[in-house]
């Protein structure tokens, strides 16, 4: 069984929000996965407690891209409070595969640093 | 090439016959010799060592002590006194760092490689911070240095300031063969104090050492790499070294005489063993070291160079400019092939291989300063010893297509 589903694959071929030119943020954050060199840049707007514009930068694997490609949509328009309660089984159930200990870092880069661009505000 | 003959003592491909299993350099399999001399001590002789009167005692005391001269036997050390049993090599090296920091000059500098597994570099990195030391890095591109350049970085480095080299036999990362005997004898030539510590970890398995003959004041390794158990390593030392540290660890086994005021405390080999050692697993490296004497360091070294050609060979033909391949231009390398596929990340690859029981490794492979000097966030790491065929090969390049079909284009 692969974790490499056509829906993982095609956030990782076809990113969402990746692309932060347009984004007039309040928060900000960079994170990194020394263990591997994936890298991200997280730019979001919060209005009145509410996410209403979230975008990124990043290189790395296919989870950690995609991880950041369904998490900031999966953000977008949802309320701060909410956001800052995900933790990894929320992280899993968004992706919607099994990821292994080995790999839980590159699918909670993106959360990390939608966290930290949060407290960045 | 290449049906081993050697596969069927290895009992884990009856339990997992679709193992491809490509990850020797992290640990290699156990011979079916080695869990039955371990299963034989802990079924019918399970007593502690040097203690007890009876029986079982004292046979385990015989094969415990047996194992320290086949060590010594292994590597060609002058006595089985200067063959120190620890958890494994990253204690060994610890237990040097610790211990020497102690009896070298204060303010003298300890130099390592930028090739070294982070065993090897981050005791004397932490260590020259806690002694006030100096620590340097011989920045070596392990993949374009000629053996002449080699040589000249050791001679520029190394001062009268020197108190440790810390040197790899076998970089754990690209596989590459140091010249540690001649690299020893430009470092003596510029100061004849400096202690020399080798890391065999990578060359244990496939390569013959004679610690007299390069003339390396320590040399450590671990037991589970050279087809034993985990949790045993070994440190060799000269003699008249190890006789002027001072211990790592206190405890029983190690005293001479405990008072309340004071203690006095053995020579080695017995001084840097405080505690019950693991002696299950000194007896399964002592079995070890017979299956790669049965096999001979010769076949082992030939059959991982043989298969490591072949999948060279067998990947550029594959995958052409599509794979990058970190083999070394001018130095010999050994029973590793590491390498990235364009556009597809490590972890991905590793990843996406595992899904099939093909077992490589994706990271920086305890080599994060090395990574880093060369520019190379992550890198894949295949790695074969005498259990491999070309089989496993074939099976490791169809299933890399694979990955390229799924990660390929993209980034």
């Amino acid at each position: 069984m692969t974790i490499y589903n056509d829906i993982l694959m095609d956030h990782y071929h076809f990113p969402r929000n990746r692309g932060c030119a347009e984004c007039e943020e309040t928060g900000t954050s960079r994170a990194l996965n020394p263990s591997c060199g994936d890298k991200i840049e997280v730019k979001l707007r919060v209005e009145s407690g509410t996410i209403t514009d979230i975008c990124f930068e990043a290189t790395g694997c296919a989870i950690s891209i995609a991880s950041a490609s369904m998490l900031t949509e999966y953000c977008k328009g949802k309320d701060v409070v909410s956001v800052l309660a995900l933790a990894f089984e929320d992280v899993v159930r968004i992706m919607g595969i099994a990821i292994t200990p080995g790999r839980s870092k590159c699918a909670l880069l993106p959360l990390q640093a939608i966290h930290e661009a949060l407290a960045s505000e | 090439m290449n049906q081993s003959k050697y596969r069927n003592q290895f009992p884990i491909f009856s339990t997992q016959d679709k193992l491809v299993y490509l990850d020797s350099a992290a640990t290699a399999l156990k011979p079916t010799s080695v869990i039955a001399s371990m299963s034989e001590y802990y079924s019918s002789y399970s007593a502690n060592i040097h203690r007890g009167l009876y029986p079982i005692a004292l046979k385990a005391t015989d094969e415990f002590d047996s194992a320290r001269i086949a060590v010594k036997n292994l590597i060609h050390a002058s006595s089985a006194n200067e063959i120190v049993f620890t958890k494994g090599a990253t204690e060994s090296l610890n237990l040097i760092a610790h211990s020497v920091a102690k009896i070298i000059p204060k303010n003298s500098e300890i130099l390592t490689t930028i090739c070294d597994h982070h065993s090897n570099f981050v005791p004397w990195q932490q260590v020259a911070k806690m002694h006030d030391l100096k620590f340097g890095v011989m920045t070596i591109n392990p993949l374009t240095v000629t053996e002449e350049l080699l040589l000249q970085v050791v001679h520029d480095s190394v001062t009268e300031e020197t108190s440790v080299l810390a040197l790899p036999l076998v970089t754990n990362v690209f596989g590459v063969i140091f010249p540690v005997k001649a690299m020893i004898k430009v470092a003596r030539e510029k100061n004849p104090d400096v202690l020399v510590v080798i890391d065999a970890c990578q060359a244990v398995a496939h390569c013959a050492i004679d610690v007299v003959d390069i003339d390396a004041d320590f040399l450590v390794f671990s037991g589970h790499k050279m087809f034993g158990p985990t949790g045993v390593g070994v440190m060799y030392g000269k003699s008249e070294i190890l006789a002027r540290m001072p211990p790592y660890q206190f405890g029983g086994d190690m005293i001479s005489e405990v008072t309340i005021e004071a203690t006095t405390f053995n020579d080695a080999p017995s001084k840097f063993e405080a505690g019950t050692p693991p002696i299950g697993e000194v007896i399964g490296l002592k079995s070890a070291i017979s299956f790669i004497q049965e096999v001979t360091l010769d076949v082992l070294k030939s059959h991982a160079r043989e298969l490591q050609e072949y999948a060279v060979s067998a990947l550029k033909k594959s995958f052409g400019d599509s794979i990058q391949l970190y083999t070394p231009r001018y130095l010999q390398s050994s029973s590793i092939i590491n390498f990235n596929l364009k556009d597809c990340h490590a972890h991905d690859v590793a990843q996406i291989l595992a899904e099939n029981d093909v077992c490589v490794r994706g990271g920086h492979h305890c080599a994060q300063p090395l990574h880093d000097f060369l520019s190379i966030p992550a890198s894949c790491r295949a790695s074969v010893s005498i259990y491999n065929t070309t089989e496993d090969i074939d099976q490791f390049i169809a299933h890399l297509k694979r990955c390229f079909t799924v990660l390929g284009n993209s980034i």
